[in-house]
């Protein structure tokens, strides 16, 4: 069976409400990175892929599977949502048990697995912890665990480092990088960090578009060039700011270290400004500029 | 995968606050209304008083009832239960002079008979005043004779009902002299009767069957309303901690998922009223052991099986389709007005009634005749509600798949965005 997820014209309104447009992408096994800003129809992808919202039109197949089929695509599927939670008085165990018995695990398997996945991510110690006195990172944690449980080709996790302390997102991001090795991992997110760190392809979405997919070296690509880096003395940051798109900026005493696009692959450079590596939150920039020529999130 | 389901379900209603609040409210109303164990005493010859009995004799309607109209038009007052509370109505002289024209089809008195009727009945009453104060006992108004007020020759039943009528509706309804309280009335039971019915309460009832009726008379009208509540709890428990899209991604199908839910829900309500019925049958067991007499050891069971279990499938189907739908309370509102036009509605006939009301009323230990009047009645009435929950449970599956494929969603957005426009 093809590892692979397929989505072809695929739209979807809530109500008159275009929430995606025309989406075509091709998904390939490990980590995919979805991204864009609040609002851009993340969400709503991740929810057709995951049968929870039906599409108005257009196709997709998980796996070889058109998603019409929900008893047979939500076996091949974990997913965890942007807000996941269970019965805050449940233990750890019970909420895993409970989600291994709804998602068709044996007895033997659920004794088998639940153990090895909450050693896996960490919350071994944790199996009788009630739910509701439970950290956001650790809910997380038992939150992909139950994802997992039933061991699916898919992985869907939306939004899933959000209000996560930074030690507890490199935890995360590396747990998710090892789910990958063995199946198709979604990762929708809109910290350009967490795809920078875990994703060879992406995504980005806008207003229910796909603006850009490809892998993560084409993105910087577009960028390649654009970036520059420069010490300015305060006075003049805000003439900077009007000229060029500033993505960073850094006060050292009387003078300000700037990070900057330009607004034009030709336009003029001033003294002082040196081009540097372009990283991913420099191409996602570039790129929203280039496509929307919305300079207003600078 | 659906036993084990429920076996997790009924765990978490053994961790459920409400769930406790629902057995203390079911123990509250047995021991408050079930009270003491008083047995039926088998009667003797020569006792002042054998009690009364129903009679569905259409003369003794007809007398008691135009009676009793009499007596409220002298005094001017009346005395209904228009939805099961207590109204003392007064009318105006109009609506006076219409009731005495009632009452003057039903007697066919002219007013100078009347007039004279109306002083014998005074001073008959008078008389029986004066006694009661020599005797120095207390005036009571139920103990003043009755003067019987004379019916007109070849009045028939059916034109005395059309009359009764014209009363009721003059007084606003639930009246005395409405159709449902035409019906029977009660007249002095004799010896021979009396009897009957104890040994009728010791064989055919066995004892422990007149009391299952009773328990099931009381803890009926409990089941009728609670178990909604523990309905709506479990389905707005998914909602309140956000579990809705994880649980709606899992393989289980929606069947399984509702059934195990429902079932749990049955099984949970069902166990304290179990429990309870265990008291009665106890007193009942040691009052037969006692007197010598057979008892049946399954009654109550059999009892809560095909009385009370009908109860809960309904009041929890209600309450889960109503609160897959809407995502609210409503279902509590919706039972809440059904329950209580159903017990209120049988409050003029607390024995016998059934119907397809809701809920049957027997509040009586014996009266087994009656209740073998009402048996085959009673056995459809449990089952058609039967039928029905099984309906509505099917239904709530097909509103909890759709939901889960997120096709509720979508209308929701649609209405939202509607609504939205509008405000704009």
């Amino acid at each position: 069976m093809e590892t692979q997820i397929c989505l072809d014209g695929v739209n979807k309104f809530y109500g008159t409400k275009q929430a995606l447009k025309d989406i075509d992408l091709t998904i390939p096994q490990g980590m995919f990175g979805l991204l864009g800003r609040n609002g851009a129809g993340k969400t709503t992808l991740m929810k057709v892929m995951a049968t929870l919202l039906p599409v108005n039109s257009g196709e997709i197949d998980i796996c070889g599977v058109p998603v019409t089929n929900a008893a047979k695509v939500r076996r091949m599927i974990g997913y965890l949502p942007q807000d996941f939670s269970m019965y805050g008085n449940m233990t750890v165990y019970e909420a895993m048990d409970y989600l291994g018995v709804l998602s068709g695990l044996s007895k033997q398997e659920r004794r088998k697995r639940i153990p090895t996945l909450l050693e896996r991510v960490n919350l071994q110690n944790n199996h009788r912890t009630k739910v509701k006195a439970m950290s956001g990172g650790m809910r997380r944690r038992l939150g992909i665990a139950q994802a997992i449980l039933h061991d699916p080709k898919v992985l869907i996790v939306d939004e899933p480092t959000a209000g996560l302390d930074p030690e507890e997102r490199v935890r995360f991001r590396n747990l998710l990088c090892e789910m990958a090795e063995e199946r198709i991992v979604i990762l929708s997110t809109h910290i350009v960090g967490d795809i920078e760190a875990t994703c060879e392809n992406i995504a980005i979405m806008d207003y229910g578009e796909i603006l850009f997919k490809g892998t993560v070296m084409e993105l910087l690509a577009l960028a390649e060039g654009s970036v520059y880096t420069a010490e300015i003395s305060k006075m003049e940051l805000e003439q900077i700011k009007q000229e060029y798109l500033v993505t960073g900026q850094l006060v050292q005493g009387s003078h300000v270290m700037v990070r900057f696009l330009l607004r034009e692959p030709m336009q003029e450079l001033f003294d002082g400004a040196t081009p540097c590596e372009v990283n991913v939150e420099d191409a996602y920039m570039y790129l929203m500029y280039r496509e929307r020529g919305d300079a207003s999130c600078f | 995968m659906l036993l084990t389901l429920m076996k997790k379900e009924c765990g978490q209603y053994l961790k459920s606050v409400a769930y406790y609040i629902f057995c203390i409210c079911l123990a509250l109303d047995f021991f408050t209304q079930m009270g003491e164990f008083d047995v039926p005493t088998k009667p003797e010859e020569g006792w002042e008083s054998y009690g009364y009995v129903r009679t569905a004799d259409k003369d003794l309607i007809m007398q008691e009832t135009l009676n009793k109209l009499w007596r409220e038009y002298s005094t001017g007052s009346y005395t209904t239960y228009p939805i099961g509370f207590y109204k003392r109505v007064q009318l105006d002289d109009a609506e006076e002079e219409k009731i005495d024209q009632i009452i003057a089809n039903c007697t066919g008195m002219t007013e100078e008979e009347f007039s004279a009727f109306e002083e014998e009945e005074k001073n008959i009453r008078e008389a029986a005043m004066e006694k009661m104060l020599e005797e120095q006992s207390m005036i009571l108004e139920n103990a003043l004779p009755d003067l019987n007020i004379p019916i007109k020759e070849g009045l028939t039943f059916d034109d005395f009902c059309q009359e009764m009528k014209k009363a009721d509706n003059l007084l606003g309804g639930g009246s005395s002299y409405s159709e449902a309280n035409l019906q029977f009335t009660t007249r002095p039971q004799t010896y021979e009767e009396a009897l009957e019915e104890y040994n009728s309460f010791i064989k055919k009832d066995k004892i422990t069957n007149a009391y299952a009726r009773l328990f099931c008379d009381y803890i009926g009208i409990m089941l009728a309303m609670l178990p909604v509540f523990l309905a709506v709890g479990r389905v707005l428990r998914d909602r309140r901690a956000q579990v809705e899209q994880v649980i709606h991604m899992k393989s289980a199908s929606s069947f399984s998922i509702i059934l195990s839910r429902y079932l749990a829900a049955v099984l949970m309500s069902l166990i304290p009223v179990l429990v309870l019925s265990c008291c009665p049958l106890l007193q009942c067991i040691y009052y037969a052991d006692r007197i010598g007499e057979a008892y049946d050891l399954f009654a109550f069971v059999r009892h809560i099986g095909f009385w009370l279990l009908p109860y809960i499938l309904i009041t929890l189907s209600v309450g889960f389709f109503v609160t897959e739908i809407t995502d609210s309370v409503a279902a509590v509102l919706i039972q809440g007005i059904w329950w209580f036009v159903s017990v209120f509605m049988s409050i003029g006939n607390l024995v016998g009634l059934c119907g397809w009301n809701l809920v049957p009323r027997f509040n009586s230990v014996g009266d087994y005749p009656i209740y073998e009047q009402m048996k085959e009645q009673l056995f459809k009435n449990r089952l058609m509600y039967t039928a029905v929950s099984i309906v509505l449970l099917l239904l709530t599956v097909l509103v909890y798949s759709k939901k889960r494929k997120g096709e509720f969603a979508s209308v929701r957005a649609r209405f939202v965005n509607r609504k939205n426009k509008l405000e704009v």
